[in-house]
């Protein structure tokens, strides 16, 4: 009887450890496809590319073992930290404008009832944000050309020398910094409207039954309300600035001199133009440890400012 | 003084409001002007001052440049190549998100955490040993270089993990009742009631491989196998200073379906970003 039943646990828990196998077995076959692209697609090159910074290699002749020389050449050439500067200033002015601005006209179109011109603003603040980068770069390339461009026919109307929006090193950073604006404001736009329109409508009676004016309910309601919506921003666009490519290489190819040369473009000339994959690696590194180092810093930051309901 | 105050109010909104109006038309304009400028002849294109509405419109530049650049096949590649991509994202992430929100396996927490890190990652950091990859297997200059690494998504397999866990238990447990396999339940039940979510990775996905321009810079290199931005591109470094009419009918070309798109389902897309938006 009794060695019946120690019989009969022990069946029980040989099967449960079975189907616990079998879960096991079926979650890893749910996770084979994501596990393998990543590990091929991801993590490998992740690796490879923090062990090739370590060699000289311009894929002809072996590589070459250069142990921290890279990282030597990139910390002591005044150029490469040129570049690096021209990486954060982009990255830093594009961000702060977008925030601001986009903030703006969010509290605008969230103060406006009528549903057309929601629709319109929407739409319209929106639509840069769907096209490629490449086209808005021909397209706002050709309004800022120096000689026939139609920005210059209104700079030439009030009196002034038209500006060389792409061709002087004095315009050209903040001409890329336009584009950049220009095209992705409307995401930090509809981030924000989202944003606002989070925040209880209790919220803002409660102010306004404590007097409180226009002013306060933005700096106590929604500037607090919208603390989560800024920290994604932040996360979100400060990580994606510093990859800044497509306008710099197709519209000013990182000139005129290096003025619009940033770390991306000069990753691409390294390892596809001069082949040096050691150095390229080098500094795809350093990039990436640029946006680590910047996101695990914000989320610190992050606790004393964000709010979460 | 009551009124007066209603009237400074008034006042104050229709500023506010035409200032808007005044922002979303200058974001707009842009569009018009390059499609109105690809409708002038090689001529007028550089007058100055500039002609604000076309003397003699013409379509010349839109019949040259299908005729020297095959845009229809940018149009082919990039399609082929983003719709294979959103469709194997579909398939990775829905079921890599279903197991890391529904199933219990050893180091689960420590994959996931993995997952999210590498949604930081730049993709270009990758780019170099990708390369050498593609080159090993002898893939450079072919779609598959573009498609293969981009099967898989952390960001989706993100999103998707975290619409999953909003899904009730007491569903699945009925299933479970009746002896439904974990495949039948995230097929029948999962994959359904999360239609929402499917879409709104689907139209990132897209618009994300529609629009790419780094990756297809440094793999493809033949005419015939380019994307639409790097079409572009291809077509401003050959055209762009002699005949910038062509460049523009270009740009118009690849523009304006997305955008009539964007216009119509603005509604959809919209509310995807603020699904995100918020989830993030």
């Amino acid at each position: 009887m009794n060695n019946k039943e120690g019989e009969f646990k022990l069946s029980r828990a040989v099967s449960l450890q079975r189907i616990r196998k079998k879960e096991i077995a079926q979650a890893y076959l749910f996770l084979a496809p994501t596990l393998a692209g990543f590990f091929i697609f991801i993590l490998g090159p992740m690796a490879a590319a923090m062990g090739l910074a370590f060699f000289d290699w311009n894929l002809i002749s072996p590589p070459t073992f250069a142990a921290l020389h890279n990282y030597y050449v990139i910390f002591s050439d005044p150029r490469v930290l040129k570049i690096i500067w021209n990486t954060l200033f982009f990255t830093i002015v594009s961000v702060g404008v977008k925030l601001v601005l986009a903030l703006l006209l969010a509290l605008g179109v969230h103060s406006q009832i009528s549903r057309f011109s929601n629709y319109f603003l929407r739409t319209t603040i929106f639509s840069p944000v769907v096209i490629s980068m490449a086209a808005a770069s021909v397209m706002l390339g050709w309004m800022l050309n120096t000689d026939f461009g139609i920005v210059n026919h209104f700079v030439r109307k009030l009196g002034i020398m038209p500006i060389k929006w792409l061709t002087s090193s004095t315009w050209s950073m903040r001409s890329i910094i336009l584009i950049d604006i220009w095209k992705t404001i409307g995401f930090y736009f509809i981030v924000f409207l989202a944003g606002l329109h989070n925040i209880p409508k209790e919220f803002y009676e409660a102010a306004k039954v404590d007097g409180a004016n226009a002013w306060h309910q933005f700096w106590y309601v929604s500037l607090p309300g919208l603390t989560p919506t800024l920290f994604f921003l932040l996360v979100i666009g400060l990580s994606s600035a510093l990859q800044v490519f497509d306008q710099a290489y197709i519209l000013t190819r990182g000139g005129p001199g290096d003025s619009t040369r940033v770390l991306v473009y000069y990753l691409y000339e390294h390892g596809f133009q001069y082949l040096n994959m050691g150095y390229a690696s080098t500094l795809a590194v350093v990039l990436f440890l640029f946006v680590l180092i910047l996101t695990i810093f914000q989320f610190r930051l992050g606790r004393f400012w964000v709010f979460y309901q | 003084m009551r009124s007066r105050e209603v009237i400074g109010h008034k006042f104050v909104k229709i500023t506010i409001l035409l200032s808007l109006f005044a922002c979303g038309t200058l974001i707009f304009i842009p569009f018009i002007w390059v499609m109105v400028s690809s409708f002038k002849d090689a001529v007028e294109i550089f007058s100055i001052p500039p002609t604000l509405i076309p003397r003699k419109p013409t379509l010349i530049n839109f019949r040259r440049i299908m005729h020297e650049i095959p845009f229809h096949l940018f149009f082919i590649n990039t399609f082929k190549i983003s719709i294979l991509i959103t469709i194997g994202q579909l398939f990775t992430c829905s079921l890599s998100a279903y197991a890391f929100a529904r199933m219990e396996f050893p180091g689960r927490d420590f994959l996931f955490l993995l997952f999210l890190t590498s949604i930081m990652l730049p993709p270009q950091v990758t780019i170099i040993p990708t390369f050498v990859l593609m080159r090993y297997f002898g893939l450079l200059n072919t779609h598959a270089s573009l498609i293969w690494p981009a099967l898989v998504s952390a960001f989706g397999t993100f999103l998707l993990r975290q619409y999953f866990l909003t899904i009730p238990k007491d569903l699945e447990d009925a299933a479970k009742m009746d002896g439904a396999s974990p495949f039948r339940i995230y097929y029948s039940i999962f994959l359904p009631l999360s239609s929402a979510a499917l879409a709104m990775l689907a139209i990132f996905c897209f618009n994300y491989f529609w629009n790419e321009f780094f990756r297809p810079l440094v793999f493809i290199n033949t005419l015939r196998k380019m994307t639409l931005p790097l079409g572009i591109f291809m077509v401003q470094g050959r055209y762009g200073a002699a005949s910038p009419g062509l460049l523009l009918a270009g740009a118009t070309i690849a523009v304006f379906p997305v955008l009539i798109i964007f216009i119509f389902g603005q509604r959809y897309i919209v509310e995807g970003i603020t699904l995100t938006g918020l989830k993030g």
